[in-house]
């Protein structure tokens, strides 16, 4: 069990689940690196998320007509 | 001529005849080949091509200038590698980039591809297929990214002039590290048509040089919409004008809080000196900074990911690593939260437009710290450890974020420059490099010279 309470096996399972569906090979040796990856980007979701934002906002506009 | 020639001088000498453009780029391919063993600043030299233009004799403000360019530049006859392995098997480019074709239109003369981060993912400059960029201050260390050999290039003396790309700071880093002027214009200011993209939420196109005069003077020659571009404005606003207009008036900041938290004695120094002399007694907080840097990172992970999924799927051992391993995860980041961000870009956006109605130009630093070794891994920011690859451009982020234009301006901290960003409300270039400009010529910011 990992300090924020996921199991180690739930990254792994996520990391197959997700590259399964997108068609990325994956090599067992890169694993590890790619966890932390995920980690940090978990990380930066933390400050994103909270608080949270008001339901009125639109994203920034990628499309314009 | 000296290899620290700036371009403006460059122009002159040869509009006085006191040299030619033909012995200006043949000097310039000297430098390159006795030095580029050292610097590992270029992947590609185009001699033919730039000495037949040097013999016809170009016109224009940057007459005979010699230039160079990060190598995700199309340059026409050259596969655009984007310093990977796997763009190298592509077609050649059929046409050069536009804002390369602008800088020949106006007398430079193009000379060559710069190194670069991987798919420009990268603040270090190494690369692994092509080597790290060198640091011309110390022969160890990194020049910073993604625009590494923009930055070692024209530090190194080889060039006066180089193209860089910024899409969370790989101009500003590069700048900072090496000690040399970066503009990072607005977002949508110069056209990215005929380059290899990146994040196109975040892209950026500028230029590095040793004085703030050839920033100006190639940045107002490569002005204008493109064809096929329906991010670049319409507007052109020429600054060579008002470029020695003074800081009179202007309303300056200091960033506190985020952008001071985690910096270095060096970096807050260099923060320090650039407000000494500019008189700024103003602290301003720029709110939610560090969420923004967060959303620049989430944006940055998933739309990277998006653009190399096919080469994830058919050739991911041939990445960088390094680059590999943030991109698969960057494409497992959850739709939701990558939408989250984009709110929160809008929002952070407003705030900022609002606080540029009560001030002109905010000071930060570029980088927490000086360069760091190459090889180097992590290094401490706000007393943890965390990796210099990811983590270099945490000052540099939250600007990019919402595209307001800024000056990278070098500060001499000891045996290693350190750069501070001079940034403007959106569309105000002129006023960032009017304060480039006085820093530069009350002697706080000079591009140093590499001892030895």
């Amino acid at each position: 069990m990992t300090v924020d309470g996921t199991e180690a096996g739930d990254e792994a399972a996520m990391i197959r689940a997700g590259c399964r569906t997108l068609g990325i090979l994956l090599d067992p040796t890169w694993h590890e690196a790619i966890v932390a990856n995920v980690r940090a980007i978990a990380r930066q979701a933390d400050m994103l998320l909270d608080p949270p934002l008001p339901d009125t906002i639109d994203q920034a506009p990628v499309f314009a007509a | 001529m000296t290899p620290w020639a700036t371009a403006m001088g460059i122009t002159a000498a040869i509009q006085a005849g006191q040299t030619t453009a033909e012995q200006v780029v043949t000097d310039a391919l000297g430098r390159i080949a006795a030095r580029n063993l050292a610097l590992n600043a270029f992947t590609d030299v185009v001699a033919d091509r730039a000495l037949a233009r040097a013999r016809q004799k170009p016109d224009g403000p940057l007459a005979g200038v010699p230039f160079a360019v990060k190598n995700l530049f199309d340059i026409a006859g050259l596969p655009t590698r984007a310093g990977s392995l796997i763009n190298r098997t592509d077609p050649p480019a059929t046409r050069d980039a536009v804002l390369v074709e602008r800088l020949e239109a106006a007398g430079a003369i193009l000379v060559g591809g710069l190194n670069m981060g991987e798919y420009a993912y990268d603040f270090t400059g190494e690369n692994c297929h092509d080597g790290p960029s060198r640091n011309p201050h110390d022969l160890g260390r990194m020049t910073g990214g993604s625009s590494g050999g923009s930055g070692g290039a024209v530090a190194g003396g080889l060039v006066p002039l180089a193209l860089g790309s910024d899409t969370n700071g790989s101009i500003r880093v590069p700048a900072s590290l090496c000690g040399l002027f970066g503009l990072k214009p607005s977002y949508g200011r110069l056209t990215r048509h005929g380059t290899f993209p990146f994040v196109a939420s975040f892209d950026h196109l500028g230029p590095l040089a040793r004085c703030v005069a050839d920033l100006a003077v190639s940045y107002d020659a490569m002005q204008g919409p493109a064809a096929g571009d329906p991010a670049c404005t319409g507007r052109i606003d020429p600054v060579c004008a008002s470029l020695d207009d003074g800081v009179a008036g202007l309303r300056i900041a200091v960033a506190s809080g985020y952008f001071q938290h985690g910096a270095s004695a060096e970096a807050l120094a260099a923060l320090h000196a650039v407000a000494a002399a500019l008189g700024v007694m103003r602290e301003v907080e720029l709110p939610g900074a560090a969420r923004a840097r967060a959303a620049a990172y989430v944006i940055t992970a998933s739309e990277g990911a998006a653009l190399h999924l096919e080469r994830l799927r058919t050739r991911a051992a041939d990445f960088d690593p390094a680059v590999r391993d943030r991109l698969i995860a960057g494409a497992l980041t959850p739709a939701a939260l990558v939408v989250q961000a984009q709110k929160f870009r809008r929002m952070f956006q407003a705030a900022m437009q609002a606080l540029f109605e009560t001030v002109d130009v905010i000071l930060a630093p570029a980088t927490p710290c000086t360069a760091p070794l190459l090889g180097q891994q992590a290094f401490e920011l706000a007393g943890q450890s965390v990796p210099v690859r990811a983590n270099m451009g945490v000052f540099t982020q939250p600007i990019s974020f919402v595209g307001l234009p800024v000056v990278a301006v070098p500060v001499a901290a000891g045996a290693l420059p350190i750069g501070v960003q001079v940034i403007a409300a959106p569309w105000r270039e002129d006023i960032a490099l009017r304060v480039a400009r006085t820093l530069e010529r009350d002697g706080v910011c000079v591009a140093p010279q590499p001892k030895g």
